[in-house]
């Protein structure tokens, strides 16, 4: 390329034209210093403070300061549309409306609010609307929780008691259990007893019936009225017998006393019937002893007889007793067993619920609220949020000035009456061109540097670590963006429009990124575009590299594609810068 | 012969030279010869190319056809005119942020004059237009003139054997332009071949010998003492409207 040994002579006469102006020299130091500690400033805090909230229908006992945020005051408005106005003119930031039943309760000993609260905010103002929902949400989520706590916990609690008492019921239910079973063991028996006692009786029964029935057969003392009357009717007849016998025989004696040895008979048979008279009245007089006896005898039986038939009417009764009995206590039995049953049902279930419930403790209650107990671990602990946007801001700061600073540069350059003359000398045209974005790359490098410094010092933000890939990448943006503010600065005729497309361009690389909306939250093809960013793609590379020391050569798409970029717009810039002399 | 006689003496010849625009024709079929020390006056009405036909004639804009002839040689396609031009646009053309030294050098260094003669060259120069005692005083902080006369010298840098002038005074108070048209004509009495594009024609009158008339994309090259034995009595200006339409 002609000329191009003459580029340091370019760029001196730049970087000499740039310091000579003082204003510039300090816009150029003083800049990227303020800019860095503003940002420093402004991002040092995290929460939320110095917010109003007005409060609509607040309900009496309710505990605001439950519902609030700390570092928030609130103000209580008679209406709806009051506050609201007031949120519009930006007065206070949220309104809080409580439901009609919004109510206080007592949950042990805790004084909670329970009810429905409406929120309005002024999504107008975004991202205070955004952090203040969220932190209002995570209040109200908070106090919700800490109520459904207290009651989870009292649920648990009680269930705890309730365990407790089925414990006690059930060694009731078990002892009662074992009390029935004895009862029933014991009724049995009982019963048993009572079947032989029965059994025993309706044989007694069976018996003395029977004995009744042979003692009415019997008819004892007629038979032995008719045996006595019998037994003398034979006696006096055998009397008379012997009385005729001993006629005959005193008849005969006569007779026979004719004749001796018939004599002798005769009076041995008549010692014979005397004997057997004797005999027989000794017989009369036992067998009357004997009646007499079986008179009494008989007295006694017919006695034993009506007692017997009284023992059998009684034991007739005491049967039935014992059948009414018995089969009472088979009822009870029946009912003793299904009691047993239905006890160890009892005791049953005790178990179930008693092993279903027995483990909860008070503990739990969280995970009974929030049944999935979620933990957020980031990867980069104790950073402060300053570091954390470091890509970001060096990003963006370098989109920002390396636009706008090379466009001023270039315009400058192009609208000076000295430009004119620089197409007349021998020099390709590029090489000013050239010349003018080393220029640019010096100063934005210098500004980036301040920066840095800044960084390293006030915020302990190291890139040492990675520093040759830090470079690279820093450069790489660098070279971009400030491509971007030259070919803008070529290519539109007047200063102001050409500041002002440089001054949307920034602006549009700065939107059209993840620093206000992830890019997850936009449209597929939205999100794609973004995703081509430089803006995006440098911070994407820096970020992985200053967190996560992964070196380009594990970001090489990132890196081609910064590549391809620039190499396009160094085309562009030759294009553009080629228009531009033609149309001097 | 005679065209060896022409190509001999002529410092730049322009050949049928047409520069178009898209389909806009500024330069049409244009012929023009510069002799070397001559004072040419280049007029014609605004909006008739004087500017396109400067620029070609720096070797700004390429020609669409025709030749450009230097002390003979063909350099057309060379672009070798912008080491034998020296051009001073009709506003300075210098850096007002750097001194007249450091315009000079950078200027200078682009030219590709070594060191030592850059140093003589400057002061070569800065004594012909009298600024030596302001060398290094920032070029935004000096008057009309002085600016003026900055430009010349950078101009004049390459010592370029043809020197274009586009309105020299235009913008000056009387006694400036007086003090440029003086310097104008010492730098044509060093031996310089000037081509001076101005309004001023009472200027062009008294110091040019020829002037260009340019019109329709034509130029006529009229000798100033032909004029005058045409308009006796006349100055340039009167005539200005006839020489245009004719």
């Amino acid at each position: 390329m002609k000329g191009i040994t003459k580029l340091p002579t370019i760029i001196q006469k730049n970087i000499k034209l740039v310091f000579r102006s003082y204003s510039s020299l300090l816009l150029l130091v003083l800049g990227p210093l303020l800019l860095i500690l503003l940002v420093g400033f402004a991002f040092g805090g995290s929460a939320l403070h110095d917010i109003n909230i007005g409060i609509i229908n607040p309900p009496k006992d309710v505990i605001l300061s439950q519902i609030i945020p700390s570092k928030s005051d609130y103000t209580i408005f008679p209406d709806k549309e009051e506050c609201l106005l007031s949120l519009k003119i930006e007065m206070h930031h949220a309104c809080l409306e409580f439901s009609e039943d919004f109510a206080t309760k007592n949950i042990e000993g805790k004084i909670v609010s329970v009810g429905e609260i409406t929120l309005y905010f002024n999504n107008a103002q975004f991202n205070l609307a955004n952090k203040l929902e969220s932190s209002l949400e995570k209040q109200l989520q908070l106090t919700s929780d800490q109520i459904t706590l207290s009651s989870a916990k009292k649920i648990i609690g009680d269930i705890n008691e309730a365990v407790r008492s089925m414990q006690e019921t059930q060694i009731k239910v078990q002892f009662y259990t074992e009390r029935a079973q004895k009862i029933k063991d014991e009724l049995e028996y009982a019963k048993e007893t009572m079947i032989f006692v029965r059994s025993d009786y309706e044989q007694t029964s069976k018996h003395i019936s029977e004995v009744l029935a042979i003692n009415e057969s019997l008819e004892l003392s007629s038979q032995l009225n008719d045996l006595n009357k019998s037994f003398h009717e034979n006696v006096e007849n055998i009397s008379r017998s012997i009385k005729s016998v001993e006629t005959s025989i005193g008849k005969t004696e006569e007779y026979v006393n004719n004749n001796s040895n018939l004599s002798v008979n005769l009076s041995n048979a008549r010692k014979n019937l005397i004997y057997i008279r004797n005999n027989l009245e000794s017989a009369s007089n036992t067998f009357d002893s004997f009646l007499a006896n079986a008179y009494d005898y008989n007295a006694l039986l017919a006695n034993a007889t009506a007692s017997n038939a009284e023992l059998l009417e009684l034991y007739g009764n005491t049967s039935l007793k014992l059948n009414q009995s018995i089969a009472r206590i088979e009822e009870d039995i029946t009912f003793i067993d299904s009691a047993i049953k239905d006890l160890e049902r009892t005791n049953e279930s005790l178990s179930f619920y008693i092993s279903k419930f027995s483990g909860l403790e008070e503990e739990q209650a969280l995970s009974l609220v929030n049944p999935i107990h979620s933990t957020f671990t980031t990867l980069l602990k104790d950073l402060e949020k300053i570091s954390l946007i470091f890509p970001v801001l060096l990003v963006f700061i370098i989109s920002f000035i390396g636009i706008l600073l090379s466009n001023m540069n270039v315009l400058n350059e192009l609208h000076s009456q000295a430009s004119f003359r620089n197409f007349l000398v021998p020099v390709h045209f590029f090489v000013f061109a050239f010349g003018l974005f080393v220029t640019n790359v010096f100063m934005v490098s210098l500004q980036i540097t301040v920066l840095l410094i800044i960084a390293y010092t006030q915020f302990s933000i190291n890139f040492f670590p990675v520093l040759t890939d830090f470079i690279i990448t820093t450069l790489l943006i660098m070279f971009i963006f400030i491509l971007i503010g030259m070919c803008v600065a070529y290519k539109v005729k007047t200063k102001q429009n050409s500041i002002i497309l440089s001054t949307f361009l920034a602006l549009g690389f700065f939107l059209f990124s993840d620093v206000i909306f992830p890019l997850q939250t936009m449209p597929k093809l939205a999100a794609f575009f973004a995703s081509l960013n430089p803006l995006v793609i440098g911070e994407e590379i820096l970020r992985k590299l200053l967190f996560f020391n992964i070196p380009l050569s594990a970001q090489i798409g990132e890196l081609l594609l910064l590549i391809s970029y620039l190499i396009v717009l160094f085309i562009l810039l030759y294009i553009s810068a080629k228009k531009r002399k033609m149309a001097f | 012969m005679y065209f060896v006689y022409i190509f001999y003496m002529d410092l730049i010849n322009f050949l049928g030279v047409t520069k178009r625009f898209g389909n806009f024709v500024v330069l049409d079929n244009l012929n023009f010869n510069v002799k070397k020390g001559d004072l040419i006056g280049l007029i014609g009405k605004s909006g008739e190319g004087k500017s396109t036909f400067l620029k070609v004639l720096i070797g700004f804009y390429d020609i669409n056809s025709g030749k450009i002839l230097y002390n003979g040689s063909d350099i057309t396609r060379k672009n070798k005119l912008s080491k034998i031009v020296g051009f001073c646009t009709q506003e300075n053309s210098f850096y007002e942020n750097l001194t007249i030294d450091e315009n000079l050098k950078y200027y200078g260094k682009l030219y590709n004059i070594t060191r030592i003669q850059l140093k003589k060259r400057i002061e070569e120069l800065l004594d012909m237009v009298s600024l030596i005692e302001r060398r290094n005083a920032v070029a935004g902080n000096l008057s009309g003139g002085m600016k003026r006369r900055l430009d010349f010298a950078i101009s004049l840098l390459h010592n370029p054997e043809l020197l274009i002038l586009d309105e020299p005074t235009a913008g000056l108070d009387p006694l400036v332009r007086k003090n440029i048209e003086e310097l104008i004509e010492k730098i044509n009495n060093s031996g310089k071949t000037i081509i001076i594009s101005s309004h001023m024609l009472d200027f062009i009158e008294n110091k040019c010998k020829t002037i260009a008339l340019l019109s329709k994309g034509k130029l006529n090259q009229i000798n100033i003492d032909l004029l005058r034995k045409r308009y006796p009595k006349k100055s340039l200006n009167d005539i200005f409207p006839y020489i245009v339409k004719s």
